[in-house]
Order: C-alpha cells, then structure tokens, then sequence
C-alpha cells in the first residue's frame, strides 16, 4: 500500500474516532450533568448556533478562493464532521423530544431538512460521479443544451432525408410520435437517477416493431437513428446525473440561512420571554 | 435581432489597434545610440538589403534591443532563472561563471511579487466588474533583474565578488562576444551566471524575437551562434555531466569537436501535431522521426539537450511506449556498460528512440565515449535508464503497488497527447469530481471575471487532462509571439502573458498543441468592447498563469472540496502514479 494512501486512511479514521468521542463525549455529559443543571438547554444553544454559524461560512469560504484560509476540501472535512456533531448537539439540546409550538417545530423541521439534504448531497457527490465517469460519456453541464441541439439537427436531418415521396411513412411516422419530443427535451431523469434501463429497453422494442414495416433500403436508417437515439440516453443520463448533483445545494443552502434567521428570532424570543433566562 | 450602426455605436468604443514594436525594450534609444550600433559588428558587416522593408535592421536594432551598463560585479544573468533575452559585449568584460555553483542567497534570489493580504481581500470589491477589462499595469518583460531585487539604486552586486571570483573556474567574455543567447532561442533556462567584470561594462540586449530576426536574415550570425553554441553552451553542458566532469580543458574541446549536434522534428512542432490531430490521424510512434532503430547496432549515447522522445518496444504487431524522456536523459548507455562488462556481447540497442515534436540531442560516438568516458564511475552516478525498471517488466509482472508503474494504455495516452510537456498539468479525476466548477468559479474570481480554462480534456478511464495551460517545460507558444509579450517568470519559470504587450495576434494560440490559450474580446472599464478603426474586435490572448500573485497558490487546486483536481508534474511518471495511488 502506498505511503500516501496509508497517511490519507489514518487521517480519515482519525477524524472519525474524533467525531465519535466527541458525539460520545456529549451525549455522557448530558446525562451526567443535565439532571443537576435544569437550564444547559442555553448552553447547547448558544454552542448550536455557533456550529451552524461555522457551518455556513463553508459556502461563504468558497467565494474568496485568493484568501489563505485553508483549502476548500480541508473545510468539507470539517464541514463533514462538524456536521455530524451538530446532529447530536441538536438532539441533545432539544432534549430528545419533539419540540412544541408551531414556531419550534418549523425550526427543528428546518434543521432536519439541512442535516438531511447535507446527507443526501454527501452521498450523491461519492457516488455519482463514478457513475458519470463509467457512463463513458462526458460533457459540461452547460454544453448539454448544445449538444441536445445537434442530436436533434442531426436526427431531423435523417428523418427529412428519407421523406422523398417513394419511401414508406413509417419511420417519419414513429419519429413524429415517439422520438420528435425525446429529442427536444431532456427525458427519463428519475429512470437514470434510478440506474434504470427501462427507458433504452422500450426504445429497443420500438425499433424492433418498425423494422418490421420498413424497407430493406430503410433498415441502415433505423440503425442511425437507433445510434442517435443511444447517445441522447447517455446525454440525458448525464444531464440526470449532473442537475442532481447541482440541485441538492439549492436546497441545502437557502435552507441553511434560513435556519439561521430562524434561530436568531429564536434567540430573541427565548431571551424575551423567559426573563429568568438571564 | 439586427444591429444598426447606432446600436454597434453604443456597445462599442474605438480604439488603437496593439502593432509590433509598439513598444521597444527601450523606449529611450536614440538615434545616436543606433548610429553607433549600426557601425559596431557585427552588424557593420551585415547587408542591410538581406533585410525585408518592413522588417529593416534598423528597426530590429531600435525595437529590440537596449544599451545596459553594468559595474564590476554586477550581476547580469543567474543561473537558472528564464530569459528571453541575449546579450553583446559593447565595451569591458564579463564573467561567465562555470564553476563551483554560486549560493542562490549570493545571486540575490529575492521572493516573487505576491499580493498581501489587504491586496487580495481588496479583488472582492476591485475586480473589474466586466470580464477582461483592459489593463496596461504591467511591466515589459525584461531580462534586467534589477526589477526583482529591492536595493537602493536597483542595481544586483555578487557580494565578496573578487573572493568569489579567484576560488571559481570562469569564461571571460569580451567586445563582440555573444551571451544566453542559446537560453533565449531555446526557451530553456540560464546554464550558468554571468557577471560583469569591467567598470562600465556595456551590453546589448536583444529579445529573442529581435534575435531571431536578424538570424533569418543574416547567415552569418547564425554561422556564429553555431560556433558560439559549441565553444561555450556545449562544454558547460558536459563538463557538468558525471560521466565527464573528470576531463581537463583540452579534452574537452576535442569532446565537443567529436560530439555531433542532432536535432529531430519541427522546431515548432506543434504545427505539424496539430494537423496530425485536424487529419484524426492519431499521433502515434508511426508518425515520429525515428532517432534509434531496436535491435540495430548502438555506436554510440544520445543525451537528450532539449524536447521529448518516446522510447519503445516492439509488441506484437506495433510499438509498447515504456517511456518518454526528456532533457538531461541519455539513451544507450545501458548497452554501452554491458558491453563495457562483457566485450563478447554485441552492442544491440534495447530499444527504440523516436522524436516527439522537437529534440535537440548531443550524440558522443563509441569511439569518443572509450576516450574520454568515465569507466569508473559508481553504479549511483549513472545516467538513469530511460526505461524504469517497473516499465521495463511485461505487465503482468508487474507489481500494483509499484510506485512507477503506469497502465500501458495509460502511457500511450500521455505520449499521444503529448501530455509529458506539462509541469503544472491540471489532472481531474472523475470519479470524485462532482462537476460543480467551483475550480472554475475560483480561476474567475481571481483573473478579471473570466476564467483562464476549460473543465474539459481528453480522459482516459477515470482521468481527465483538462485544458489548462500546463505550463510545459518546452513551451511552444512561445515562439513566434512577436513583442515578446508570452514569457516565463524569472523565478518559478511560469509561462505567463503580459497584457500590456500582447498585441492579439493569436500566434501563441495558434501554437499552443493543447488549445489551453484563448484569445477575448478585450472590453472597457464600462463594459464596452474595444474594436478597431475597422470595427474588428481588439483581441488578447488569456491562459492560466498558475496564479502567480497569489500566495494561496492556484485557486482551482485550493478550490476543490473532494480533492478532484491537482496540477501535477506530467513530466515524472512517478507525480501521476501517486496521485492516482491516493484515495
């Protein structure tokens, strides 16, 4: 094994031990010292807010690349584990109960749906981009319009060339009904999401219905359209694929400032109401 | 929609079109200055007539070169550091260093500009807020180091100079002699450290493309930087290599009358690979000069001086890459040894050695190798094989925790694509890379709105080389820019642009084999694009310039959150193999 890799699998478990010990490390001071300090629900709060304060600032990070503040993978790592903590610390500061109130249960919805989705985009940013990679296939997200484009050009371009007055309406025909919209626009995103097949697998019979009515002279442009129709699939898989992997931070993010307003008016409405608190 | 003129008038603005020696190495040449050039050698000598009118020696002489004087002691090219600069002794002496090597503190290294803190915060609210908005801050490059050394009056002494001068093994230049020229042509760096010995030395400096000029069009001096190449630049070179840095004077000099100067390809090869690649003709072993034949009688060593060869095996019906070389290598010393240890065996070369693009390379026959060769040189000192050992096994022998092993497919892909040129590639890998761009996002915030790449290249399996200047150690793009403005850092040896002398010409992009330089439409502080009298966009050419005012180093690298991206030496196979090792 690698000397690198050896380094990089210590340093991973590492700061997974940590993690751990510190979720472990919590969770025995709550039940050891939560019975004999009644109001520790201030503390975990203030020490919430500030992990989900650090939190946030991974994104504000990513928009001054030119600051020597650490590079961007070292602050996933933290972001990661840190993460992680704030689950526990959650938890631990709602006293594992449900909170009441509809005010309470909007923010603690809120911080289960960013803990969530940051899960979610966890797993997805390890493995989908392997599945992109072994597709075979790559192109820029924004190239995808462009490259659907010419698929289309190319595919009208084939049908129009066989619509001569002599040969049969059959291939026009079934473009018209079952490839024109396929071309247009991307298709089967939740079947490529789901590693599906079925979609190439309907087209296949398609095709094998109308070879059945087209000309022997007409077979060669099936096979082309088939072609044309196979890297469309790989395309929409990509854009799938690809538009997962962007979309899931345009609830993650938007979520996780919203949950920090919302903990700020929490903030103040604990401090205005419970005037003990202080 | 459909432009009208008053339209067109009001998203543009007119402006000057950039010409060649629109601006000179030194704006302050007078016409005395030229006069006197004129009737100093060798250009007294040369035939104004050989020159075409629109290229005149005058001209050259004006736009391109400069009068510098020096003191004793001071220091006019470091070892080391690039230039695109040559120099001709007007007046005095200088010094050419050969040995022992100066202590890089002694030569005045000083740190490259970077911005500081306040500096760089500042982009958030400075950046122009129109992608490539035009700028004319910096400087022309030159070779005058004075620029990087922050003493009083801006000049660079080697400290204790006649100490140092009396212990080390020196060349004296004098009037009419020719310096750092073959550094300047050959886009390589400086072989040794030149300092002025005279009071009031005075130098010519040429840049390379005035240089190159007047070599076009006078032979004579082209005659001459031959000559000067094997006298000086040749014996460096070998007095510096283990197996004859045991020689005495006059043995070097019949060393360099025996050693035969080679060189195969284009001199800008990325021409003839990119027709190869316009022509989806793969640029495979087939297509490359063939230097050495395997199985062919080896009589002699070849060093390799400058550029890339690929060295390969016969297999099966065709040719396994098991390498690719470049400078500093040699090829056949192996067989020379086995044959040294055992006469009886016949001098068979082991494999073949073909010209990727250009190469320059230094062949010492058998007879001169016998000769002057040292024979009792330490297994340690040899020259490395131009195959590692692990490549020099059959695959399936090979070891997967080998640290130089790379896929056969692999190697043929880095040879193909002419990747092993890149000491600062970007290399994807694409099984972590979420496709976010936030690599992209950093290169735009840090380089005027405008990002100096494409996440995009050729793959192969899970690795993409994306286009992103890499950098290349034999930097093609540089030849043919016509003011020069293409140039390598003096410290690091980036290849970077300089806005304020690129004229838009697109001759770097042009040449550039891994279309990693993009020409823009240059546009105002206001948004508007600068077109000329013609309304023809005014162009300059952009690329990464590994973010060399950056302390953070390069924001793409700094800017990936799953370590996806790494600018990595493609020059070792060993930097790839560890990188794709890693998990």
């Amino acid at each position: 094994m690698a000397k690198k890799e050896i380094e990089l699998t210590r340093r991973r478990f590492g700061s997974v031990l940590l993690t751990t010990l510190s979720i472990a490390g919590l969770l025995a001071a709550y039940v050891i010292y939560s019975p004999m300090y009644p109001r520790h629900a201030y503390l975990s709060g203030w020490a919430l807010f500030a992990v989900m304060l650090f939190l946030t600032f991974f994104n504000l990070r990513k928009r001054v690349p030119f600051l020597r503040i650490g590079s961007a993978s070292f602050w996933l790592q933290l972001h990661l584990y840190v993460g992680a903590f704030s689950g526990a610390l959650f938890f631990v500061h709602i006293g594992w109960s449900w909170p009441a109130g509809i005010f309470h249960q909007l923010l603690a919805c809120c911080f289960a749906v960013v803990f969530l989705t940051g899960v979610f985009g966890l797993w997805i940013s390890r493995s989908f981009p392997r599945m992109l990679t072994d597709s075979g296939y790559e192109t820029p997200f924004e190239r995808i319009p462009y490259a659907r484009s010419n698929l289309r050009q190319q595919a009208e371009a084939l049908v129009l060339a066989g619509v001569d007055g002599h040969t049969s309406p059959v291939i026009a025909e079934f473009y018209a009904k079952n490839l024109g919209m396929f071309f247009t626009r991307p298709c089967n995103r939740w079947a490529h999401l789901r590693q599906s097949r079925a979609p190439q697998t309907a087209h296949a019979f398609q095709f094998d219905e109308v070879r059945r009515y087209a000309r022997t002279g007409e077979l060669e442009m099936l096979d082309q359209l088939n072609d044309l129709v196979g890297r469309k699939h790989m395309l929409d898989y990509q854009y799938s694929l690809q538009s997962a992997l962007r979309l899931w931070l345009f609830a993650h993010i938007p979520l996780s400032y919203s949950l920090l307003i919302f903990s700020v008016l929490h903030i103040i409405i604990v401090y205005a109401f419970s005037g003990s608190a202080t | 929609m459909v432009i009208s003129d008053n339209n067109l008038a009001s998203i543009t603005r007119q402006a000057s079109r950039p010409k060649r020696w629109d601006d000179p190495l030194d704006p302050a040449m007078s016409d005395a200055t030229l006069d006197m050039l004129m009737a100093t050698e060798p250009f007294a000598s040369m035939d104004e007539r050989a020159f075409p009118a629109g290229t005149p020696l005058r001209g050259i002489l004006r736009a391109d070169t400069a009068v510098r004087e020096y003191s004793r002691g001071e220091i006019v090219l470091r070892k080391d550091d690039y230039g695109t600069s040559a120099f001709l002794v007007l007046e005095g002496e200088v010094d050419v260093i050969l040995r022992p090597e100066i202590d890089p503190q002694l030569l005045g290294r000083a740190p490259s500009v970077k911005k500081g803190f306040f500096a760089r915060l500042a982009q958030l609210w400075n950046n122009n807020p129109e992608p490539e908005g035009w700028s004319k801050k910096s400087p022309r490059a030159s070779d005058n180091p004075s620029g990087s050394i922050s003493n009083g009056n801006g000049s660079v002494y080697l400290q204790d100079y006649p100490q140092i001068i009396s212990k080390a093994q020196t060349a004296a230049l004098k009037k009419g002699q020719m310096f750092g020229e073959i550094s300047a042509l050959s886009r390589m760096p400086r072989t040794a450290t030149v300092v002025a010995s005279t009071e009031k030395t005075r130098l010519l400096e040429f840049s390379w493309e005035g240089l190159r000029d007047i070599m076009r069009y006078d032979s004579a001096l082209k005659k001459q930087i031959d000559k000067i190449y094997r006298e000086n630049s040749l014996k460096i070179f070998l007095m510096h290599h283990p197996l004859f840095s045991h020689l005495d004077e006059s043995s070097y000099v019949q060393l360099c009358e025996e050693a035969q100067l080679e060189s195969f390809g284009e001199y800008n090869w990325s021409g003839a690979y990119l027709r190869l690649l316009k022509d989806n003709d793969p640029a495979t072993s087939a297509n490359e000069p063939l230097i050495v034949r395997e199985g062919e009688y080896s009589n002699g060593i070849y060093m390799l001086r400058a550029g890339f060869c690929r060295v390969s095996q016969k297999f099966g019906n065709g040719e396994r890459t098991l390498n690719y070389i470049g400078a500093g290598s040699v090829f056949g010393y192996e067989e020379m040894v086995n044959h040294w240890r055992n006469p009886q065996q016949e001098m068979q070369s082991l494999y073949s050695l073909r010209s990727l693009g250009y190469s320059h390379l230094i062949f010492i026959p058998t007879a001169a190798l016998e000769k002057f060769a040292n024979r009792k040189l330490s297994e340690a000192d040899f020259p490395s094989s131009p195959v590692p050992k692990s490549m020099s096994k059959p695959a399936a022998a090979r070891s997967p925790d080998d640290e130089n092993a790379l896929s056969a497919s692999l190697m043929e892909f880095m040879a193909e694509h002419r990747f092993f040129n890149g000491t600062k590639s970007m290399v994807v890998d694409m099984d972590r890379c979420t496709r976010c761009d936030d690599c992209v996002r950093a290169c735009a915030s840090t380089h005027d709105g405008n990002p100096r790449f494409l996440r995009h290249g050729p793959m192969i399996d899970n690795l993409m080389i994306a286009n992103a200047c890499m950098h290349c150690v034999d930097p093609v793009c540089m030849i043919g820019c016509p003011t020069g403005a293409i140039h390598r850092t003096s410290f690091g040896g980036e290849v970077v642009i300089n806005p304020a002398t690129c004229i838009g010409c697109g001759t770097c992009a042009a040449n550039c084999p891994y279309e990693s330089i993009r020409m823009v439409e240059v546009r105002s502080s206001k948004g508007e694009f600068l077109v000329d009298e013609e309304f023809q966009p005014i162009l300059k050419a952009t690329k990464c310039d590994l973010c060399v005012e950056q302390k953070s180093g390069p924001a793409c690298q700094n800017a990936c959150p799953h370590d996806a991206l790494s600018r990595t030496d493609l020059t070792q196979v060993t930097s790839l193999t560890q990188w794709l090792k890693r998990k």
